[in-house]
């Protein structure tokens, strides 16, 4: 028994820290209906500010902790509020969670491009001393979080139940309007409140810090998980049960670390995947109905448009592009070509049926670890093998086509990054024979289509297919009972449809997308690794795919030429640290338009702009 | 009165929401080519009554098409069993024209029984008769409009229109007039009329305009607080002075029961 006194006590402090960032997430999806996916990024941005502060400039750790906690992050809130949120305020629940989306990925690659991608360490900031409890020791540091993780529930709870203010706040997001006209400055009581949760973001991520590393994408992840296993739990409202949940994610994190320290790789790897194995179940086994969304949300406006017509003009494009490119550049083109694929199968999925799949990276990987082991080990002929890897994507889609019966988008979107996440977790990381652990597998391609130049053609003969094949879903009878679906649900099914198979179709289909293109990366780049198929790259491609537009088919296009092709023609040096925060900028600005980059450019008049659409 | 051989019966049906009983153990019954008219104040439960006829709430009690229970049911079964309806807030497909909505209806219930079908292009539409409604409801001129255009009355024919192309034998509509005119509710009055007289399908009829009500309906049910007070022919149950109270005519009566269900239901219905 003792040998566990310590994981519970370790356990029980990282649950607080978990505890802190998910009340933040409560208390602001409570007051304004809008999950903010970029929770997480938020307070990692906090902690790296508190980093610059105290050990780049060496101000005391007192003042630079007041000034991340009461300067940087209500100063992120009040933007958060003025310049998001306003936009987003009824618009559709798939923009909302795409512009959050957004936010994260431009916070992250503005971190990275100021820091650099190397992760730092923070010193300890906390007393280290320990105090002996019975036959344990005790940090003060460990008591000092758990007891600020206390206070704040109380004084949350109080506030919630006794103030004026806390009875202002729960009424917002019921009725703003109603209670605007009660006399209360609903705007202030926003950025109050947004101001209020990024700091509890922030103190996350700075209590985080010493104990994990200051490292901009494991943080953001950090925060961001643990809010949201506790904020599902919590059905998004209860702060009680929130906190409980955090407690208790805390503890399985720490105690399966100990459970599963001695056994085999294969247990090893399973320790992250913990939180996720529970997140899932509740989110699959959770009565229908009992997570509902909160404010107003509007039907999401973008339709993918039939256009395949057009595929003709489209394959002369693109082999004419893969014959005359230089040399040197004829292998990006094939990079670009791949991603184009791999957009694809999400256009497919956003845009007919607007529901967002946060795992897709994980499903083309997938199919590239499959079409690898098919070609390499059982030596199946090229053509069958990228078939069988698009097969092999197609149980993970299902998996996220459970949940998508039951949930509403919101929690949708969070159980596909669940997937996501497990996937990463539970087939890449722990399943070494599969993946190849960090340094990946290698593989290879047909004889035939050997050389660079070759590839990039069949690419882009590839590229044509899969339009011509979302053409021809849109005009079948499932992307009809989609876009049905997508427009009014319950007037579909009072016609007599069943809303179960348009689901499990679409979900269906673009896995296999995903897991075809997963065969083609593999076959493009002679590599697969699970650090190119992580979950973060899945958040990164929705907001390519929506900015680029979810109307057409060539947003995805658009997309994978912007994020790949063009940053080659860009000097030297790491082009992602500017393209990576131009995507988030991007989907800030344009999720609100769902036909994107595309769509905007296809119907720009000069004057629009002026006159906001 | 309900004899056993109507269409559609419910037996004391109820619904509750939280503490409060919006439908409270209402038995009603309507057969193929008859307008049942469903009337009460605001509040009383009639669109959740509906909810409940056609599965999209929870309810207890029991429910019977054509003799089968269907109680257990989810919507879109019940629909393709023939149970259609219309939708007090609009419920139209926007992002389609209006005779894409019409041809989609048409083939929604085939696409919804066997999965495969899905992946067919047109083979399920029947476009002649999405044509032939188009013009019955006299949008003959709107085929090519996207549906979000339409003005409130048009949307109104739309959606009847889309009902009836799911093939139903009972139509449940849930404030039809609400946006129409005068002289577009007379017309609307002889649309339903056709379509009671030429298909034999039967109208259950959720309306306030009680001129409306009164022309079409050769059955009432009240409802008032979630029960149904009065039921029977349509002269008979207009007659009665609780019903007048509830619902019909006497107006000085009727605030004074709406203050009364306002108290006792909340602030919001």
């Amino acid at each position: 028994m003792s040998a566990w006194l310590p994981f519970v006590t370790t356990g029980v402090v990282i649950g607080s820290v978990y505890a802190i960032a998910a009340m933040g997430l409560v208390v602001t999806y409570r007051t304004t209906g809008l999950f903010n996916f970029a929770h997480g990024a938020v307070g990692m941005a906090v902690a790296y500010a508190f980093y610059r502060l105290r050990v780049d400039w060496g101000l005391p750790t007192w003042l630079s902790f007041l000034i991340a906690l009461l300067v940087v992050a209500p100063a992120i809130g009040i933007v958060i509020d003025r310049f998001l949120f306003r936009a987003l305020e009824r618009s559709s629940q798939a923009s909302k969670i795409v512009v959050t989306i957004g936010l994260l990925v431009l916070l992250q690659g503005a971190v990275q491009a100021i820091f650099g991608a190397a992760s730092r360490r923070m010193p300890p900031f906390l007393p280290t001393g320990t105090v002996k409890v019975g036959t344990l020791y005790v940090g003060y540091d460990q008591m000092i979080v758990v007891g600020v993780a206390a206070a704040i529930f109380v004084l949350l709870t109080v506030f919630f139940r006794l103030s004026r203010l806390g009875l202002v706040m729960r009424s917002v997001v019921d009725d703003a309007d109603l209670t605007e006209a009660a006399g209360f400055a609903v705007g202030r009581v926003r950025m109050f409140t947004w101001s209020l949760g990024v700091m509890m973001a922030g103190l996350a991520g700075i209590l985080f810090s010493p104990i994990f590393q200051l490292d901009s994408i494991t943080l953001t992840l950090l925060v961001l998980q643990a809010a949201l296993a506790a904020a599902v739990f919590g059905r998004l409202t209860s702060l009680s049960r929130t906190v409980g949940a955090a407690i208790g994610l805390g503890m399985a994190t720490t105690l399966s670390l100990k459970l599963l320290a001695s056994h085999s790789d294969l247990l090893g790897g399973l320790r992250p995947s913990v939180p996720f194995i529970f997140l899932f179940a509740v989110l699959v086994f959770v009565r229908r109905g009992s997570l509902r969304e909160l404010g107003v949300s509007a039907p999401w406006a973008g339709t993918l448009r039939a256009e395949a017509e057009r595929w003709k003009l489209l394959a002369v494009g693109l082999i004419l592009l893969a014959l005359l490119v230089p040399d040197g550049k004829v292998f990006p083109l094939g990079t670009t070509l791949v991603l184009a694929c791999a957009f694809l199968s999400l256009t497919l999925l956003i845009g007919s049926s607007g529901l967002i799949c946060l795992a897709q990276a994980g499903l083309v990987g997938t199919g590239a670890f499959v079409y690898i082991h098919l070609t390499a080990e059982v030596g199946l002929p090229f053509p069958i093998a990228l078939l069988l890897a698009g097969v092999a994507a197609v149980p993970f889609g299902l998996a996220i086509a459970v949940p998508a019966l039951r949930l509403p988008s919101l929690f949708l979107a969070l159980a596909t990054f669940v997937v996501g996440q497990l996937l990463d977790g539970l087939v890449f990381s722990s399943w070494r024979a599969f993946s190849g652990g960090e340094g990946g597998i290698r593989g290879t391609r047909p004889s035939t289509l050997g050389g660079d130049r070759v590839f990039a053609v069949f690419l882009a003969v590839m590229v044509v297919l899969f339009v011509i094949a979302i053409g021809a879903m849109r005009r079948s009878g499932l992307g009809r009972a989609l876009v049905a679906m997508r427009d009014s649900q319950p007037a579909a099914e009072s016609l007599g449809l069943n809303p179960l198979w348009p689901k499990i179709a679409v979900f269906a289909v673009s896995a296999f997308l995903a897991g075809v293109a997963g065969g083609l990366y593999a076959g493009h780049l002679q590599v697969a690794s699970k650090t190119f198929f992580s979950s973060f790259t899945s958040l990164l491609w929705v907001t390519v795919v929506v900015v680029g537009g979810v109307q057409s088919v060539y947003g995805a296009l658009a997309g994978a030429f912007l994020l790949q092709f063009l940053p080659e023609f860009f000097g030297s040096g790491d082009p992602s640290v500017w393209v990576t925060p131009a995507f988030g900028i991007g989907a800030v600005l344009l999720a609100a338009r769902p036909g994107g980059l595309v769509g905007s450019l296809s119907r720009f008049r000069p004057g629009r702009l002026l006159t906001r659409a | 009165m309900p004899d056993a051989a109507a269409f559609l019966e419910a037996d004391n049906v109820s619904v509750q929401f939280g503490g409060l009983t919006a439908v409270d153990a209402v038995s009603m019954s309507a057969d193929r080519g008859e307008v049942v008219g469903v009337i009460g104040p605001n509040g009383a439960g009639k669109t959740t009554l509906f909810n409940a006829l056609v599965g999209a709430v929870r309810a207890t009690g029991s429910v019977r098409l054509n003799g089968t229970d269907v109680t257990q049911w989810p919507v879109h079964r019940r629909a393709r069993a023939g149970l259609g309806r219309t939708f007090q807030r609009l419920e139209l497909f926007g992002s389609m024209t209006v005779a894409e909505n019409l041809r989609f209806a048409t083939e929604a219930g085939a696409l919804g029984e066997r999965p495969w079908r899905l992946l067919r292009r047109d083979r399920f539409q029947a476009a002649d008769r999405a044509d032939e409604i188009l013009g019955l409801v006299g949008l003959g001129d709107d085929g090519d409009r996207p549906a979000a255009d339409l003005p409130p009355g048009s949307a109104r024919l739309l959606e009847l229109g889309r009902a009836l192309c799911a093939d139903p034998q009972m139509l449940l509509l849930d404030e039809p007039s609400s946006g129409l005119d005068v002289a577009e509710t007379t017309a609307f009055a002889a649309t339903l009329r056709a379509i009671v007289a030429d298909r034999g399908v039967g109208i259950v009829l959720v309306e306030h305009d009680v001129s409306l009500v009164l022309a079409l309906c050769a059955r009432l049910y009240v409802l008032e607080f979630g029960r149904c007070i009065a039921d029977g022919k349509t002269k008979a149950v207009a007659a009665k002075p609780e019903v007048r109270a509830a619902y019909l005519g006497d107006l000085l009566t009727t605030q004074v029961s709406r203050r009364r269900s306002r108290k006792a239901i909340g602030p919001t219905q």
